[in-house]
């Protein structure tokens, strides 16, 4: 193929890195107004009086806004296709606060000066309730979060609001008590993983101005433009065809951003006033004021017959939905597939959980989106399993990992495991890694001593049967293509990579097609960014419009020619009769079909979905080097081998992979999440929330294996989230080889490591 | 109550209104140099960083009644090495979301100014100010290694 | 933020001094890194860049270093990097990001005494001496304890400096280290100072004591005795038993690399 498979820098590349506008704090206009949050110190609360006077007598101060001002229509931030399976929990502003930093009151004013000014001079008189702060106390606790009447779920997801239930899922197959009573081996385990901040470098924000027609237009880092258009026309109460979103250039998302933050007060304020504002989070309401991953207490356990093949997954979690219930129920139902899926000898599995609000910030989507969370305390088990069974860990896995062409215990009736080289990949990672040439615990020196562990993983690609994505791409009439997506490059190279579909079909080069995103006035619908759809789900879309294109110009050049479309050829560039009677280059077809009578601008279209969310996999090793006296745990090496199909773009691949595996590598190490005792959260800022620096680990090294994905376009699937979620238990089995304890909680920071150590 | 500075940045003169409590960043962002951005408000990020007399240094908490007299550097001032270096970085697919890029490409072409030829050790210990959340760092040392390598010949 | 409506720039210590004691309440200037992380606004801050602190000499074999010298001026100097074998310029170096050092000031270090701080233990351990505006001379362990306003006008160390180490733990780079340490072997007399406790540095002093006299042999015990003859305390950074733990660790690695 001409540029599948090519490693192309980004399309966007030259711009992004000179420093030139491209962002969306770059393009805020002069004289927008700025708007401050007044936000709660308590982490539940209900606002008895709101005395805005004194702000408003500031010079300078245009407007500020308490929940009497706004829309009482409550509605989800949860970036998902609608009907959304997230509690419809969150007004722009409510009486009721439920979390240390949740909004009390919009400030409008000329500067931020000014609107930090008189934001300190709103006084708020709160009814203190008890608040929830562990989540073990959430279920039936006599302080309910969400007492209002008019919460509403669109469809059941096991919630119960009034005993602080979100949601909760039960999937049980077989008997599993039976089959456990069966098992030669069982592990039982307890494991803890934490509501992990994103991170994204750039903060959420977002500015409104209204356009010439009146219409509401919203700017935003966002990975969801319509998804959010559709929550504002709710929240707003107006037809979303008022409204326009934009994404420029987004500072990274990693999912934080598939949920809505910023967007509904800047909308509101622009909206109620008919006035540009803006609205930028500091670092400190970024971690706070947004959305995490959902912290997971899971209990698991895991039984194996004596010969190595494991029968019965067991798996319970209660999770933190925290103060609103966004991606709760969705988060908790994708980790099932995701993790258990990979195993295919099972016999009988349970997979539950209750999600509880509590008092804490919200959880929301991160990448793994479930998967990483659900994986954490299975490939923890499956080795610690192993370590029982006395079986070389990877052989275990070896052993039960899915086969081609067979349907996991959990897969619904009808699906199977279409593709993958998994047998390959885990050999390839074993080479690379040295596994079957070098002990998997070692001394290094007096006080350090040496493990290797492995974790597998599988994410989806898209979500099945939901997600739809259209693309356009357009003959301009110099003889370029356009294309047009809603889905949204967050860095990770999509728009580059769907060009490289479009333009492997249409054969021209890249240079010859640009790409228009995220503009919901002018691009078809797309979910956005996230799921791990863009390649799989966009592409395919982009690849067929591609080919309705190829189509139409074929076909008008045969009718012009009076001939048949099998005698032309075209490469994008240049239409020719086979017996070279006729040349024409796309300029001068473009031109001359553009305009004047009968004429028209050629547009190839496409809609695709997939009844599939075909599983990339992964398999990762951790080298890691413990400090045997403080606990201190280096990652000295990670090896890992993906199979995410076809590698339309093997460099930005392969980034991919070595950024997902670092971010999995703070999770597991370095990324501590704090709450004072009165529910603050101490992690607000990068000064408490360590994200890895480039010297707290040692090489990566990534390798794919490509199996062909039959669903999708050039038998792609998809990279972007499986690449986190072997880092956490990979790394927790080369500590259990190293010094013979399993840590129980994430992060595994020295203290957690060294007690485990004691307790060994 | 704001001052009138004159700041020398990327070799021209510019004289600007500023409160005395104002930090470089802004007066750098309100010029339009938008290679400059804020990450952290912690000193912890490194997304703001600039040269002061060639020595890289977070304009976020450097107040911009100090840069008078010295000599103010950003991307925008380094042109055709700047463009190398973004070249080199983005051949290795380390620009990723390129936020914290700008500000890390500042801090390589300071370190290469005091060190032509750094180990791959020295290099991340000079950047380790630079966080990233993109790319795991690994293609930023695969692009570094390039343009330090072209640069020396 | 920090923010102020009127800033001073003092152009000579003396100035400054005068400025300082005038105006009592009004923050002193160091580097300003963390301004954003303060929340008060005040009508005056006195900027100390401008007064001449910025210099690093030899004088009657002290290292003098002006309070406004950088942490990393300090790192590339060639006298502050022999000083003790290098150990004073590989406890800057574990500070946070290159940029950071480039603004942060010895004088802040200093003057914050703050617990966490990678500089205390191997300060006290170096006998460093503080010197303020009025050339009044503080050891080391004096200025720990100083609770007057005042302006540091440089810090002083003597070049014929001892044996000396120090170490610190952290949960990743670029961290604040939950437990510090540094020692001092002078001619079989130990002085082992533990900090992060997290309180700021402080000698163990029956702990040196312990070393001094049993020798290596006694290190188990000394190891037991830092536990109890120093206080410690649970904080976000570790708990009070972990810092314990960690403690005799410290003192262990410690009078290891000091007999090497």
């Amino acid at each position: 193929m001409k540029h599948v498979g090519q490693s192309y820098k980004k399309v966007d590349a030259e711009t992004i890195l000179s420093g030139r506008a491209a962002y969306t704090e770059d393009f805020v206009p002069a004289h927008a107004l700025v708007i401050k949050v007044k936000r709660s110190p308590h982490p539940f609360a209900e606002i008895v009086s709101i005395d805005t006077s004194a702000a408003m007598k500031v010079p300078g101060v245009e407007a500020v806004f308490t929940y009497k001002d706004v829309p009482q229509t409550r509605f989800t931030l949860a970036g998902q296709t609608y009907p959304e399976a997230s509690a419809y929990d969150t007004l722009i502003l409510d009486k009721v606060v439920r979390y240390v930093g949740d909004a009390v009151a919009f400030v409008v004013a000329v500067d931020e000066e000014t609107a930090l000014k008189a934001e300190a001079l709103v006084k708020v008189t709160y009814d203190v309730k008890k608040p929830i702060l562990d989540i073990h106390e959430a279920i039936d606790n006599p302080s309910i979060i969400h007492n209002e009447e008019d919460l509403s779920y669109n469809f059941p997801v096991g919630g119960d609001p009034k005993r602080n239930i979100a949601c909760s899922y039960k999937h049980v197959v077989g008997d599993v008590e039976v089959e456990l009573a069966a098992c030669d081996y069982v592990h039982e385990g307890k494991y803890f993983d934490q509501a992990t901040v994103q991170s994204a470098m750039e903060t959420f924000r977002c500015f409104s101005t209204i356009d010439q027609f009146g219409r509401l237009v919203v700017t935003s880092s966002t990975q969801i433009p319509f998804h959010v258009r559709r929550q504002l026309a709710r929240a707003l109460g107006i037809s979303a065809s008022k409204i326009r979103l934009i994404k420029p250039r987004i500072g990274g998302g990693f999912g934080s951003k598939q949920t809505a933050c910023v967007e509904p007060a800047c909308a509101f304020v622009t909206w109620k006033l008919k006035k540009p504002s803006v609205l930028i989070y500091d670092r400190s309401e970024a971690n706070t004021c947004s959305t995490t991953r959902h912290a997971r207490e899971w209990t698991i356990r895991i039984g194996a017959t004596k010969d190595g093949f494991i029968r019965v997954i067991d798996m319970y979690t209660l999770s933190d939905a925290g103060a609103y219930g966004y991606h709760a129920f969705t988060t908790l139902t994708a980790g099932e597939h995701k993790s258990i899926g990979l195993y295919g000898k099972l016999k009988a599995v349970r997979y539950e959980g209750d999600v509880v609000y509590t008092n804490h910030s919200s959880g929301g989507a991160f990448r793994g989106y479930g998967a990483t969370e659900a994986l954490w305390p299975l490939e923890n088990a499956v080795s610690e399993l192993a370590k029982k069974i006395d079986m070389d860990e990877i052989e275990l896995r070896e052993k039960n990992v899915l086969r081609v062409g067979e349907r996991a215990l959990v897969f619904g009736e009808d699906e199977r495991l279409e593709s993958g080289l998994i047998p390959e990949a885990i050999a390839r990672v074993k080479e690379l890694s040295g596994w079957d040439k070098r002990p998997h615990s070692w001394q290094i020196d007096e006080t350090h001593r040496g493990g290797l562990g492995a974790a597998m993983a599988f994410q989806g690609s898209g979500v099945a049967k939901i997600d739809v994505a259209s693309v356009e791409i357009r003959l301009q009439e110099e003889g370029q293509y356009t294309l047009y997506t809603g889905s949204t490059d967050m860095g990770m190279g999509a728009n580059t990579v769907l060009q490289q579909m479009a333009c492997e079909v249409l054969g021209c080069p890249m240079a010859n097609m640009h790409i228009y995103e995220a503009d919901t006035d002018v691009v078809p619908f797309d979910p956005g960014s996230y799921a791990s759809s863009t390649t799989y789900v966009t592409g395919t879309a982009a690849k067929l419009a591609a080919e309705d294109l190829r189509k139409k110009i074929i076909e008008l050049a045969a009718k012009r020619w009076e001939t048949s479309i099998d005698r032309i050829d075209f490469d994008g560039l240049e239409l020719r009769m086979r017996d070279g009677s006729q040349v024409l280059s796309i300029e001068a077809f473009a031109e001359r079909e553009t305009c004047g009578v009968n004429r028209q601008q050629l547009a190839g279209f496409a809609t695709w979905s997939s009844p599939t969310s075909p599983p990339p996999f992964m398999i990762g090793v951790a080298e890691v080097s413990v400090d045997t006296e403080t606990g201190k745990v280096v990652p000295t090496h990670f090896y890992a081998v993906v199979d995410c199909g076809t590698l339309v773009n093997p460099m930005l691949a392969h980034v991919q992979a070595e950024g997902g595996i670092t971010q999995g590598l703070g999770m597991a190490l370095t990324e501590e999440v704090r709450y004072s005792s009165t529910g603050r959260l101490e992690t607000n800022n990068f000064m408490h929330y360590k994200v890895p620096t480039r010297q707290d680990f040692g090489p990566i090294t990534v390798d794919f294996v490509e199996s062909y994905e039959p669903s999708g376009a050039f038998g792609v699937k998809s990279i972007g989230e499986v690449v986190i979620n072997t880092s956490c238990p990979a790394v927790h089995n080369a500590i259990l080889q190293a010094v013979g304890a399993s840590v129980p909680n994430l992060p595994m920071i020295p203290e957690e490591v060294f007690m485990a150590m004691q307790e060994k | 109550m704001s001052l009138t500075l004159q700041l020398n940045v990327n070799g021209q003169l510019y004289t600007v209104q500023a409160a005395p409590d104002e930090m470089l960043l802004t007066t750098l962002r309100n010029l339009g140099l938008y290679s400059v951005r804020c990450g952290c408000d912690t000193t912890n990020c490194g997304l703001c960083t600039i040269w002061v007399d060639g020595e890289i240094i977070l304009s976020c908490a450097y107040l911009t009644v100090r840069a008078q007299g010295h000599t103010i550097t950003t991307l925008e001032g380094l042109k055709e090495e700047a463009a190398f270096l973004g070249e080199c970085l983005a051949s290795e697919g380390a620009d990723q979301c390129g936020y914290c890029t700008t500000g890390m490409m500042m801090s390589v072409m300071a370190l290469r100014r005091k060190k032509a030829h750094p180990t791959d050790q020295e290099i991340k210990d000079f950047l380790v100010g630079n966080l990233c959340r993109c790319t795991g760092y690994q293609s930023q040392l695969r692009g570094i290694r390039k343009y330090l390598e072209a640069m020396a010949q | 933020m920090l923010r102020f409506t009127r800033l001073e720039q003092p152009k000579t210590l003396e100035e400054a001094d005068a400025l300082a004691k005038r105006n009592k309440l009004a923050p002193l200037l160091g580097s300003g890194c963390w301004l954003r992380l303060a929340k008060r606004k005040w009508p005056l801050v006195i900027d100390l860049s401008l007064c001449g602190l910025d210099y690093i000499r030899v004088e009657e074999g002290q290292l003098c270093i002006g309070s406004m010298v950088t942490q990393r001026q300090i790192e590339e100097n060639e006298v502050c990097r022999s000083l003790a074998d290098g150990a004073f310029v590989k406890a800057i170096h574990a500070i946070l990001g290159v940029q950071f050092r480039n603004m942060a000031t010895i004088g802040g270090s200093i003057a914050g005494r703050f617990g966490f701080s990678d500089i205390w233990p191997v300060f006290l351990a170096l006998h460093g001496q503080v010197v303020l505006a009025d050339n009044t001379v503080l050891s080391a362990e004096s200025y720990a304890a100083y609770r007057e306003r005042h302006i540091i006008k440089e810090i002083r160390f003597d070049l014929t400096a001892p044996k000396v180490a120090s170490l610190a733990l952290r949960k990743s780079n670029a961290d604040f280290p939950y437990i510090t340490g540094a020692i001092r072997l002078d001619n079989h007399k130990y002085e082992i100072y533990i900090g992060g406790r997290p309180g700021i540095a402080t000698k163990a002093q029956a702990t040196s004591q312990i070393v001094a006299e049993e020798g290596l042999d006694g290190l188990p015990m000394a190891m037991d005795k830092v536990k109890e003859e120093l206080t410690f305390q649970s904080n976000s950074h570790a708990s009070e038993s972990y810092r314990k733990a960690m403690a005799a660790v410290l003192v262990k690695r410690l009078v290891e690399e000091v007999n090497v």
